[in-house]
């Protein structure tokens, strides 16, 4: 999988690049629009990541030639731009998806994961992670032999995070995609908080395998291992 | 304009002049005019009736004159015969007939100067009486200069008048503008350092004063939200700095002390803590600025209050279950309002979390929905914590502003909830405030128009 990276500013570019590479993406940086156009045009890329504010020829241009073009790589809008009609320009221009600035890499990390997925979708109706099934048909959640309740919520965060095992789940990526709360000024933080622990009181503490993982000031992760 | 560049003072000058001497101009030709054709009418009927007399004497005298001299030589007149002189009156011999031509003397009419320069008005009948040419002379000096003597006075009056006019013009423009004179330097004065002084008000009552007036209440709204801009910006830089602080001291000890993996996954945990809580901070402050700037685009749709309060309620639930505080709500059924489903979940969101906050642990918190008798839509949320004092029920409003000064983040929020909660309430054509309420605790009442 290789993305190109079209992001002017060198630290978010570098950190952004170790990042995908650890996640095993092959990752091209490109510093300016103009480069970026050029390998943009000139070779095949899985997906692109691309600033908006970029010197010489901004993000935006350079999506609106590129779709003339007839160039389908999806591409993923990075900026510091969130209103709404930034928003739906840059969706307009042909953009896939949107990450506001500044973003969680695990959210990055999730929207590549679903934009590069695109096409083939895969909605598992009995998700697995070591001894802990749920289904989503039947809405049971059993750990071993045991049968765990759940609240509506709490099942729908469950599965939220089983869909996203391995992956680091942001705070901000549960209050949009669970809670369904698009604007970023609310107290949802401590009322994820307490359903996450609610979660971990539920699935994780009568057992001795701890699945549900708190990973201070980014997320949480559903995994086997320990970090 | 010509008078585009001048002073209002010069300008209310020469206006005035102007008006004065056209007025005077046309009341000096009047009253010259006017005069003159009375007096010369008066001069005119009494020569006629001087003349009347002697012709009437001359036609009853039948042709012999020989007792005209009855009539005294006081008067004025001759008379002649076929260009021939007959008689003379003494005073007409002494002041006319000296030094005249012989030729003109019996053929006389309108005026007639004498080398003294004593003026007489002439009379001559159209006809002869019985032969004789009558003519009466009328001595018009004195009326003659009275007239001349009264245009010269308008003609020297109205240049006198004018100066008066200008001089007194000038002054009273310079008294009548002498407010905005001291307005204008006292304005130039007034800068942002200086916007609790105001503009001197005279007299409150006419026009300056009210201009005067009004600047000053213009002033003192600037005053304030400069002041509240100022507070605004210290306490804005203080909540950007201490989490600023927090990384990189952090960042900093970090460094120098022992790089094993546990204690890096510490410091970069705090760190990335940290950043969370600025990136809420700038996220609360850039919806505050958009709300000021007018840039949210709401799309108000009819909806059900008790549905939406409902769902916040339950959204916040487990909060307040933490603190095993009782949250219990009553709901009027179908309170339907026109407002934007976000932001105001978002005005009641932040609210309710407040109050829960605020609450201490086995508190109670009350969320209710009601349709007032005036077709307002109402959502009260009380609690029993400690409550507002009356005289911070508006400034808990202000943004970073807490109740006791306290910056501590204990409760969790930078402050801003309650300012954004008010600018979304607004946002949907409503009111929020803090009321009073029986017993202890805070009552804060949304209010809507109800559809």
């Amino acid at each position: 999988m290789h993305i190109l990276v079209i992001e002017d500013e060198p630290k978010v570019a570098q950190a952004i690049h170790k990042g995908l590479e650890s996640e095993n993406y092959q990752v091209t940086v490109a510093s300016t629009g103009e480069e970026g156009y050029f390998l943009a045009t000139t070779r095949a890329f899985d997906l692109i990541l691309l600033d908006l504010l970029l010197p010489g020829r901004s993000g935006l241009a350079i999506l609106a030639a590129l779709r003339k073009q007839k160039c389908q790589t999806p591409v993923l809008i990075l900026t510091a731009r969130d209103a709404v009609e930034d928003r739906v320009l840059g969706l307009d221009t042909g953009a896939d998806d949107y990450v506001v600035k500044p973003f969680a890499f695990s959210e990055l990390l999730a929207r590549i994961r679903a934009l590069t997925r695109r096409g083939r979708p895969e909605q598992a109706l009995i998700l697995r992670l070591s001894d802990l099934e749920i289904d989503c048909v039947t809405r049971k959640v059993r750990r071993g032999k045991q049968e765990i309740d759940l609240t509506a919520k709490e099942f729908e965060l469950l599965e939220y995070m089983l869909r996203h095992q391995g992956h680091i789940v942001s705070r901000e990526m549960l209050a949009r995609d669970v809670w369904k709360v698009t604007s970023r000024a609310t107290p949802l933080d401590n009322v994820i908080d307490v359903h996450i622990a609610r979660l971990r009181q539920k699935v994780d503490a009568p057992f001795k395998k701890k699945l549900l993982k708190t990973i201070r000031g980014v997320g949480f992760v559903l995994k086997e291992k320990d970090i | 304009m010509i008078l585009g560049n001048l002073s209002i003072r010069l300008r209310l000058t020469i206006w005035y002049t102007v008006v004065l001497m056209v007025i005077l101009c046309i009341l000096s030709l009047g009253t010259y005019f006017f005069i003159r054709n009375r007096l010369e009418s008066i001069e005119r009927g009494r020569l006629e009736s001087s003349y009347t007399t002697v012709e009437t004497v001359v036609r009853n005298s039948g042709g012999d004159i020989s007792d005209i001299y009855h009539l005294g030589q006081e008067s004025l007149f001759q008379l002649a015969r076929e260009g021939r002189v007959v008689y003379q009156t003494l005073a007409w011999q002494e002041k006319l007939w000296s030094g005249t031509p012989k030729d003109e003397r019996t053929d006389v009419s309108g005026s007639w100067q004498s080398p003294e320069d004593t003026l007489y008005w002439l009379k001559k009948g159209k006809e002869p009486v019985f032969g004789f040419e009558i003519i009466f002379a009328q001595d018009v000096t004195s009326t003659i200069e009275n007239i001349q003597g009264l245009a010269v006075i308008l003609m020297a009056g109205i240049p006198f008048a004018l100066i008066l006019a200008v001089l007194g013009g000038y002054f009273l423009a310079g008294r009548a503008l002498s407010p905005v004179k001291a307005i204008t330097r006292k304005a130039g004065e007034i800068n942002a350092e200086s916007l609790s002084e105001r503009l001197p008000v005279q007299n409150p009552g006419d026009e300056i004063g009210r201009l005067a007036s009004i600047f000053n209440d213009t002033l003192a709204r600037l005053d304030s939200s400069f002041k509240h801009l100022r507070r605004f910006t210290s306490d804005a830089s203080h909540e950007l700095r201490t989490p600023l602080t927090s990384i990189r001291s952090v960042g900093e000890v970090a460094l120098q002390g022992p790089m094993d993996r546990k204690s890096c996954q510490e410091a970069i945990g705090s760190m990335l803590e940290e950043t969370e809580r600025l990136t809420h901070l700038v996220d609360n402050l850039l919806t505050l600025a958009r709300g000021d700037a007018g840039k949210v685009n709401l799309a108000p749709h009819p909806l059900d209050l008790s549905v939406l309060v409902g769902e916040v309620v339950e959204e916040l639930r487990v909060l307040s279950e933490e603190k095993n505080q009782v949250l219990s709500t009553s709901f009027q059924s179908s309170v339907r309002v026109t407002a934007d489903n976000s932001t105001l979940r978002q005005a009641v969101s932040n609210v309710l979390h407040n109050a829960i906050v605020y609450t201490p642990k086995g508190g109670h918190v009350e969320v209710h929905t009601a349709k007032t008798e005036d077709g307002k839509a109402i959502i009260d949320i009380i609690d029993d914590g400690p409550g507002i004092p009356e005289s911070e029920r508006t400034k808990v409003f202000e943004r970073f502003y807490r109740v006791n000064g306290a910056r501590s983040r204990k409760e969790g929020g930078v402050g801003l909830g309650l300012a954004i909660a008010q600018w979304a309430v607004e946002a949907n054509a409503g009111a929020i405030a803090f009321l009073d309420r029986e017993g202890p605790g805070a009552l804060c009442r949304i209010t809507l128009p109800a559809d």
